[in-house]
């Protein structure tokens, strides 16, 4: 009974070690990852995006319980991770750097859109508007809120938003017509999304 | 889909991604502390500095107001700009060390305003003699000025999370260097005067830059 324990224990210790060894391994193959993309090295850099993107999804999955709203955090921590890397510390862990941001977008985002999503499957007009690529937004009898809504937005959003879903141009047509980069364009659409939807909710 | 889009946002992201440095540690602190201290004293040099300095000076026997407000605003002036800098960087914070320093800084300027409310009420209660002046205000106006200038253009250089936190702990900073010039020019010695002209006026100012930061963030 004793030897069986002891065993037991024995194996358990092994495994215990491994992991930790596993997790150093990891550690220090996101540590060199970072600095490289921190010297400005694309490889690199899309090597590790994509690698912690694989390490937050499931979090974010596991947090929010929706794949869309997932993703929508993860970009937003993807964009602040693209900001701030050159504050990234290699004394430091990089999961714990990473992590950070990840849970202050996570409870940013649940903050600001908890009410959105309620909103959002109450008023299916506004879904549809969205959804609808052959939707004409300037309809006389388009709701005014959608409108108005449209109106307050930074010329540059309103710009991309209608070329997006009025003109259906692709991100890249978006791209090339005003002369800015695709990730600009997502990242400009975004914003003028949250902004929408964000006015859409004040007006309701 | 939502996912290949993600995919997409990376490739386009590590495309833009440039060599870029982060402001040490030193540097951030030493800039700060010492561009402000230079201009607070150079402000100093230039108008006139109290008649009864010499007589608080020579309190050396017991510890005076003047004394707590000299230590507690050196302390917190350096304490709160490697604050700033830490809060500058995701994660910092939740190290054990950030937040017992965040602590210290705050029970640092809760003592100094709960001590002077102590004996500002016991002078009320003799007599109110709040005396609040203008000049004192504009005094601390200008010298927050170059504080915080300084603190808010290396804090934007890192990358803020947490940024009401910040701003309030960049204020009570850049406020800290200002309070400085009040301690060698205001002459006056009712803690009313100090309480109201001299510390209460950090409240206006955070709340307007709090405002000021939620308009920018529209």
């Amino acid at each position: 009974m004793s030897i069986g324990l002891f065993t037991n224990s024995f194996f358990i210790a092994i495994m215990d070690d491994m992991k930790k060894k596993e997790d150093m391994k990891k550690e220090i193959y996101f540590k060199n990852l970072a600095l490289q993309a921190q010297a400005g090295d694309e490889a690199s850099y899309r090597e590790l995006l994509l690698k912690i993107a694989e390490k937050l999804r499931p979090y974010l999955l596991k947090h929010t319980f929706n794949k869309d709203n997932a993703e929508d955090i993860l970009q937003e921590v993807l964009l602040g991770i693209f900001k701030g890397l050159h504050t990234y510390n290699p004394r430091y862990s990089f999961f714990t750097w990473s992590f950070a941001i990840c849970r202050y977008k996570m409870i940013d985002y649940i903050r600001k859109y908890q009410k959105i999503s309620e909103n959002e499957i109450k008023n299916d007009e506004y879904i549809e508007t969205f959804a609808a690529s052959n939707t004409k937004i300037l309809d006389d009898d388009f709701n005014e809120d959608l409108q108005q809504a449209l109106d307050n937005l930074p010329e540059r959003q309103r710009q991309i938003v209608l070329m997006l879903k009025v003109n259906d141009y692709s991100v890249k047509e978006v791209a090339k017509e005003l002369k800015i980069s695709v990730a600009n364009v997502k990242t400009t659409a975004h914003r003028a999304y949250k902004a929408l939807r964000e006015n859409l909710e004040k007006d309701s | 889909m939502k996912q290949i889009e993600t995919n997409f946002l990376i490739y386009d992201l590590a495309k833009q991604g440039m060599k870029k440095t982060r402001v040490s540690m030193f540097k951030f602190i030493f800039t700060t502390v010492c561009l402000s201290s230079i201009f607070i004293a150079f402000y100093l040099l230039n108008v006139e500095l109290r008649f009864n300095l010499d007589y608080l000076w020579s309190y050396t026997s017991i510890i005076t107001m003047f004394d707590m407000q000299l230590v507690g605003l050196s302390i917190t002036a350096v304490l709160g700009s490697y604050l700033a800098y830490q809060l500058s960087m995701p994660g910092q914070d939740e190290k054990v060390s950030f937040k017992v320093l965040n602590l210290v800084f705050y029970m640092i300027w809760l003592s100094l305003i709960v001590s002077i409310s102590i004996f500002a009420y016991q002078e009320y209660l003799v007599g109110p003699d709040v005396h609040f002046s203008l000049h004192c205000v504009e005094r601390a106006l200008i010298g927050i000025s170059v504080p915080i200038v300084l603190l808010a253009y290396f804090v934007r250089k890192g990358y803020v999370l947490k940024v009401y936190q910040t701003l309030i702990l960049v204020s009570l900073t850049a406020f800290s260097f200002a309070n400085f010039i009040n301690l060698f020019v205001c002459p006056e010695l009712s803690m009313q005067h100090i309480l109201f002209s001299h510390y209460a006026v950090i409240l206006p100012i955070i709340l307007v830059l709090a405002i000021f930061v939620k308009l920018l963030k529209k």
